[in-house]
């Protein structure tokens, strides 16, 4: 006790570093969904940061406009190019409206579901990134009010971006597909044949095989998922950045780059 | 530096981030207010315990809002002002080049504790991705402490009715 007297910073400082490990170790155990205190105090500092990053987002966005000005003309030029070419496009396709009408009767008389059938979709803005410059974690500002569940599949327009991991009503956490150790079954977007996974993730990096070892994949190969499993398939996942065969266990293995710029997201969509 | 003027500094400090993080474009590091801010009132006042206290219980709503898992921040948070108190016993000495260097280490030490603990946790990212990751933090991070120090640093000299005024 006298110990403890004389070296009271010590025993404050052992106190409080047994609390916060204490804490880690029970948020990890629930894999950071927390308790209803913690989602509570969430919901609160989340309500309190949403009108802060609204006007936020409004002068980010004008800044950003300023400082990317040459950029974003090229862009707009290109843009302008690629529009006029799907016009083109459009008007030289072969599916016509009758056509179209003839199919969706063929699919409500077979009784068919397809992926715009019975799975909604929800955007909601990103209010908040993960601190470390190193995961992609963030938080998005919508929740259980608009349909999201834990484990619903988050994407952008450009690509897979990850699953809920945590959900209260009016927000979610979402953690990347980059930061997440899950298996993910692909195929190659221009022969819809040649199937594989990706199952290992690391330092950003996704890594996998082609399940047929004599696949013809290469460099520059966009992937996208096969629809077996917990992903919906079609949603683009990456592109391959290098092809190694692996003699010992027989089988083509692939190194994948995530086409989404997990540090310029700003709005997501959930699949509900 | 009184309490409430304590409080009312992380209030701002957390509220601040978002802030920071939505106007700066691109992926230029905002940098950790809060640790900064937890740093420099070690460096700068005897009183350990309320700063210690209240930086740690912001780094957990930090932590609750932005991060994957509760509490990694608050431990580095805990660990750097560990490493700052036993630096200044055993250098005793406060001036800007002390700052400056203890501003950097704190940085590099709060993301490595950091780390440790989302590894523990399975998170796939190796120490050497996390360290080039963060030199933009780490100069982001010195440049609001020092700005912070700069700032109470005077004012320790010149508040006549400030408790530390005769140190």
């Amino acid at each position: 006790m006298r110990w403890i007297r004389n070296h009271k910073l010590i025993c404050f400082l052992i106190s409080v570093i047994v609390i916060c490990a204490v804490i880690v170790i029970s948020s990890v155990a629930t894999m950071g969904n927390g308790n209803p205190v913690s989602k509570a105090i969430n919901s609160i500092c989340v309500t309190i940061l949403k009108p802060v990053n609204v006007i936020t987002d409004k002068v980010g966005g004008t800044i950003s406009q300023i400082v990317n000005l040459k950029e974003i003309s090229a862009e707009n030029e290109a843009l302008k190019e690629e529009n006029e070419q799907l016009r083109a496009q459009l008007a030289e396709t072969t599916l016509n409206r009758h056509e179209l009408a003839e199919l969706k009767n063929l699919s409500d008389a077979l009784n068919y579901k397809g992926i715009g059938d019975s799975k909604g979709m929800v955007t909601g803005d990103i209010i908040s990134m993960d601190d470390s410059r190193w995961m992609n974690n963030f938080t998005i500002g919508i929740g259980s009010e608009e349909g999201v569940k834990e484990g619903d599949i988050v994407v952008s327009g450009k690509g897979l971006v990850g699953t809920v991991s945590s959900v209260s009503e009016h927000w979610a956490k979402v953690r990347a597909l980059i930061d997440e150790n899950s298996k993910v079954s692909i195929k190659i977007a221009g022969n819809m044949q040649l199937i594989g996974i990706v199952d290992s993730f690391a330092n950003g990096e996704m890594s996998g095989f082609m399940l047929d070892s004599k696949a013809k994949v290469e460099k520059g190969d966009k992937i996208i998922t096969s629809g077996m499993g917990i992903y919906p398939a079609g949603l683009e996942v990456g592109q391959i950045t290098k092809v190694k065969y692996d003699s010992d266990a027989q089988l083509q293995r692939i190194t994948v780059k995530s086409t989404v710029d997990f540090s310029s997201l700003q709005k997501v969509t959930v699949i509900i | 530096m009184n309490k409430a003027s304590m409080i009312c500094a992380y209030v701002i400090a957390f509220l601040l981030k978002p802030v920071l993080d939505g106007i700066i474009p691109g992926n230029m590091g905002t940098g950790n207010i809060l640790l900064c801010l937890t740093s420099v009132l070690v460096f700068l006042y005897d009183e350990y315990v309320p700063v210690i206290l209240t930086g740690t219980v912001f780094a957990l709503l930090d932590d609750l809002v932005y991060g994957l898992y509760c509490g990694p921040e608050a431990l580095g948070t805990l660990a750097v002002c560990c490493a700052i108190i036993t630096a200044k016993y055993i250098f005793n000495n406060e001036n800007y080049v002390n700052a400056f260097i203890v501003l950097i280490v704190s940085t590099w030490l709060a993301y490595s504790v950091e780390w440790g603990v989302y590894h523990f946790a399975g998170v796939t990212y190796s120490y050497a991705y996390m360290l080039k990751s963060i030199p933009v933090s780490v100069i982001v991070n010195t440049v609001i402490g020092m700005v912070v120090y700069f700032v109470l640093h005077n004012r320790i000299r010149k508040r006549r009715y400030d408790k530390y005024y005769d140190r």
